[in-house]
């Protein structure tokens, strides 16, 4: 029951929406693909956000009551989720709450959540630059393929290609060459993966249908 | 500029520098910003949720309009909350099972004709034709031999040896060339990012600063 | 001199980070006028949009978080300047990431006050809608039904806008603004299975990827990271951010390519003393 009611609930629903695809009839196309695809499942998935949310508090909140190392930020994690909670669901929209422009919950996000995301990523580029100097070395004929192919890249992207096209007239064209490179080879090998990852997906699909990949029950039991 | 504005950019400034801060060392004034950022925009999809999806999906139509049927997906979706106890973990699997099931069947057919069959028809191009010119043609043929080599490169029920070998080894020359954009795209954006940060930093902060004398 | 060169070459790695952040903060305070000629996509995503007949919707997916608004908060604001400079009309919603929502509703509403735009009327921004493939796939039957409310709560049957806009059909492009892998669904669903034109602007990290569906016409035009912005920017001749930011794109790509070469050049002299050790 444990296993086999999931298992069978794919193999019916897969292979049920497998031919919806494919018939323009009413119940097909208003009960199967509106109603229980579109407007259940969508039903669905906001409760999937709740074992996230769970998962965040209770893994917070058990190092702040074991006093683990370092509990102190687990304060501020669920200070911050707290406060957005509050502001965005709680406090009525004439005391600044909702989640409209110019409430408390959009000052905070604008303000906090924006920077710090945009921070925390933008720290990449000095780590890409340190590893380009570092680890990007012509040790092969492959490796040198790919260390030209980046550099032609490089700078057929930025102004400075454009500027070296206009002094030599035309000699050194790194803009042109930059999209002769995406166009042609980049795009060739970009396809052989695309078709590499479809055919890999659609098989994956085929095996969960047919219950020979049950990984995603997770447990033994 | 108002006071909220301006307080706004102000701690906007300070979360951004603790941030950078990071590239000295490790120190707790990047690991508060790192936890405040998870509880913010843990809290902030939270809101988002309730009020674009939960009031509109289920609440409104529920409760205002009389959809009664939409407890039925309601009722499924409560089986997520069966990971609370070991004894009802397994009745998560059923909620899961309908979105795998239903989403593997429907999406076949449509991933098929978008990821494979389009665009192995856009792989049967004109190799050499009247109106095109030599670089055209060239190109052309590149990309047939681009991407039939690649595949070669990444098939290994045959052993990579003799013409199969060669034709892999070619393929691996178009990867490198594509992995080559890719990496000269990525050190792009990565760049890219941290100039948005500097232009927050060094000319919309100073503005903000000025104004306030 | 070698001696130097190698020791050099073995700089603590903060002295790079702030080699980094010097090269892309000076040119912020030199102005100049780099040259920015729009590459093939992004004419070809300008020239589509420009041709649509006055009125129509135009439908952007702000597939993105803070993260990446570095990139695709300035070709967001391209496109919506764009469609409202030629009288399109414009809906927006975020299917991939919550935080997207309030990045897309700056843009929108930001651009539409500078236009006199009309919301409902004008444009309509749905904000977060959870069910991302769902959503995608409801909107091409029916995107009242689907999606239900605005932003703001309003119900969209209750819209002008959405009296004449049923689904799809009546959309003239259906634009993804993309820091992961949502386009594969828009072509897969909006492109393949409902046959409606679909274009992207996408971070340059994941650009490369894409030049297949290009080049199948599954996507028409595409805008590849900051310079794709830039060159939006450009053809709409309305300079921003990603305009601003182009100069120190410049620099610390030079910087970038120099320190590859050191890089190289110290690999190619630790090799030659190895062998003749």
């Amino acid at each position: 029951m444990k296993r086999s009611l999931p298992l069978a609930i794919v193999f019916i629903g897969g292979i049920i929406y497998f031919f919806a695809y494919f018939t323009p009839h009413y119940f097909s196309e208003y009960i199967l693909q509106q109603k229980i695809l579109v407007d259940w499942l969508k039903i669905l998935g906001l409760f999937a956000f709740v074992i996230g949310l769970y998962s965040l508090i209770h893994l917070h909140a058990t190092k702040i009551k074991r006093k683990v190392d370092n509990w102190q930020y687990s304060v501020m994690t669920l200070t911050g989720l707290t406060i957005m909670f509050i502001f965005g669901i709680l406090v009525p929209e004439k005391f600044g709450g909702g989640i409209d422009q110019g409430s408390i919950y959009d000052w905070i996000f604008m303000n906090v959540q924006v920077p710090l995301q945009a921070t925390m990523f933008s720290l990449l580029a000095f780590y890409i630059t340190s590893a380009a100097f570092r680890a990007f070395k012509a040790r092969s004929v492959e490796a040198t393929c790919l260390l030209i192919a980046a550099t032609i890249v490089m700078l057929g992207r930025v102004p400075l290609g454009e500027s070296i096209r206009s002094a030599t007239k035309g000699f050194l064209d790194f803009p042109l060459w930059t999209q002769w490179i995406l166009d042609v080879p980049n795009m060739a090998t970009k396809r052989a993966i695309t078709f590499g990852v479809a055919l890999g997906m659609i098989a994956t699909s085929l095996k969960i249908m047919f219950g020979i990949e049950r990984s995603w029950l997770g447990g033994s039991e | 500029m108002g006071f909220w504005s301006v307080l706004g950019t102000l701690v906007a400034a300070v979360f951004t520098l603790a941030i950078f801060s990071f590239l000295y060392k490790d120190n707790p004034f990047y690991k508060a910003a790192e936890h405040i950022m998870i509880g913010v925009s843990v809290g902030y999809g939270l809101a988002q949720l309730y009020h674009l999806g939960f009031k509109p999906y289920l609440w409104n139509p529920v409760f205002k309009e009389a959809q009664y049927e939409l407890l039925i997906p309601a009722a499924i979706g409560m089986l997520y909350f069966g990971f609370l106890h070991p004894k009802t973990r397994w009745l998560i699997r059923i909620p899961i099972a309908l979105f795998m099931g239903i989403g593997s069947g429907f999406s076949i057919a449509p991933s098929m004709q978008a990821a494979i069959y389009t665009q192995l028809q856009a792989t049967i191009i004109p190799l050499w034709q009247h109106g095109l010119t030599f670089g055209e043609a060239l190109s052309n043929i590149l990309i047939v031999v681009g991407v039939f080599t690649a595949i070669i490169y990444f098939f290994f029920s045959w052993k990579h040896k003799g013409v199969i070998g060669g034709l892999a080894k070619a393929g691996i020359y178009f990867l490198m060339i594509g992995f080559g954009a890719s990496f000269g795209l990525t050190v792009m954006g990565r760049i890219s990012l941290l100039i948005g940060r500097v232009i927050f930093l060094f000319q919309d902060l100073p503005k903000v600063i000025i104004g306030i004398f | 001199m070698l001696k130097l060169f190698f020791k050099i070459m073995d700089l603590d790695r903060r002295w790079i980070f702030l080699m980094v952040a010097v090269i892309v903060t000076i040119p912020l305070f030199i102005p100049s006028n780099p040259p920015i000629v729009p590459d093939r996509p992004v004419q070809e995503l300008y020239n589509f949009i420009d041709a649509l007949p006055e009125g129509t919707p135009i439908m952007i997916c702000f597939d993105y978080s803070p993260d990446s608004l570095a990139e695709l908060n300035p070709m967001g604001r391209a496109l919506v300047r764009h469609a409202f400079s030629k009288n399109l009309r414009v809906i927006g919603l975020a299917l991939a990431w919550p935080a997207a929502s309030g990045l897309g509703l700056e843009i929108i509403s930001s651009s539409a006050e500078e236009y006199g735009k009309i919301e409902g009327v004008d444009w309509a921004y749905f904000g977060y809608k959870i069910g991302y493939s769902q959503i995608v796939i409801g909107m091409g039957k029916n995107i009242a039904q689907t999606v239900q409310e605005d932003h703001k709560g309003l119900s969209l049957n209750n819209m002008e806008m959405f009296k004449e806009i049923k689904n799809y059909d009546d959309i003239g492009i259906v634009i993804d603004l993309a820091a992961g892998g949502s386009l594969g669904l828009f072509v897969t669903y909006v492109n393949t299975m409902y046959n409606r034109p679909v274009s992207t602007g996408v971070t340059a990290v994941m650009a490369a990827d894409y030049y297949p569906y290009l080049q199948s016409g599954q996507i028409i035009g595409m805008l590849n990271g900051l310079k794709g912005a830039a060159d939006y920017e450009k053809l709409v001749n309305r300079k921003g951010l990603a305009t601003r930011g182009m100069a120190s794109q410049n620099w610390a790509h030079i910087m970038i390519i120099i320190l590859i070469v050191l890089g190289n050049i110290s690999f190619l002299l630790t090799k030659k003393q190895q062998s003749k050790q």
